[in-house]
């Protein structure tokens, strides 16, 4: 398992790609099937881990590919 | 969280307070015994030689042919005694509320958080203190057995305390290792 540190070494580029497409948190959400708590916890980058299915619901919804949405800095 | 279905734990949970409330009078009572008689039960003494029990100072009450003692004391002896042995019972008083501490978070459905690892731990700390008085209790019976002029000294002491304390070190660290893998699963989006 990472440990805390490399996990904090995934920056999620939610905000961005939410301004760019006019669209709020909870519209994302409910697109993708997330929940609202959920959500947040990739928006706030306390997510420890992120499913390949959400992942693509992102991805979809968002129209773009998984490196506008994340990004590694080591 | 979803409270817990498992009807055991609601059980376990009344079994230990009446472990908490049995435990806490035992201490209660033997201190009343302690301070208001004047010997010091169950300081066991093992003859191996029957005929010394003629020549026991009579302070020295046999109970029974050739096992257990009393003896007859000062208040601090007794004090002592009392402190490092039936007042033991208290630490069981403690470790059996933390206990149904950990019983209650699984029945409300989420045992894996950070303080039940704490009161592991806890309860690793309280067991060695139950070891720790096992001790000082042998030394207080050698010395009740020297101020008796006894030449018979003996002391019995189990290990099982540092077993058990071992156990609930370790159980500590597994849980730890529960709260980890929790917070992985429910951080995972």
């Amino acid at each position: 398992m990472p440990s805390s540190a490399d996990v904090s070494s995934i920056s999620v580029h939610l905000d961005e790609l939410l301004q760019a497409r006019g669209m709020t948190l909870t519209e994302l959400a409910e697109r993708v099937g997330l929940t609202l708590a959920n959500a947040s916890i990739l928006k706030t980058g306390k997510a420890r881990a992120i499913r390949f299915s959400t992942l693509a619901g992102l991805c979809a919804e968002l129209q773009c590919q998984p490196g506008d949405l994340l990004s590694f800095e080591p | 969280m979803v409270r817990s279905k498992n009807r055991s734990l609601p059980a376990l949970d009344g079994m230990l307070l009446v472990v908490m409330l049995m435990a806490g009078l035992a201490a209660l009572l033997s201190l009343l015994d302690t301070v208001t008689s004047k010997t010091v039960a169950d300081l066991t003494i093992g003859l191996t030689d029957p005929q010394l029990g003629a020549s026991l100072p009579q302070s020295v009450v046999l109970d029974g042919a050739d096992a257990v003692v009393s003896v007859r004391t000062g208040l601090g002896y007794r004090l002592a005694w009392w402190f490092t042995g039936p007042a033991a019972s208290l630490l069981a008083v403690a470790g059996a509320y933390i206990l149904r501490e950990i019983v209650r978070t699984a029945r409300d459905g989420d045992p894996f958080d950070a303080p039940n690892v704490r009161r592991l731990r806890i309860l690793g700390g309280l067991t060695v203190g139950f070891f720790v008085l096992t001790v000082a209790q042998s030394f207080v019976g050698f010395a009740i057995q020297a101020d008796l002029d006894l030449d018979e000294v003996s002391a019995t002491l189990s290990f099982l305390p540092v077993v058990a304390a071992v156990v609930f070190f370790a159980l500590a660290e597994i849980w730890q290792r529960g709260v980890d893998m929790r917070d992985d699963q429910q951080l995972t989006v």
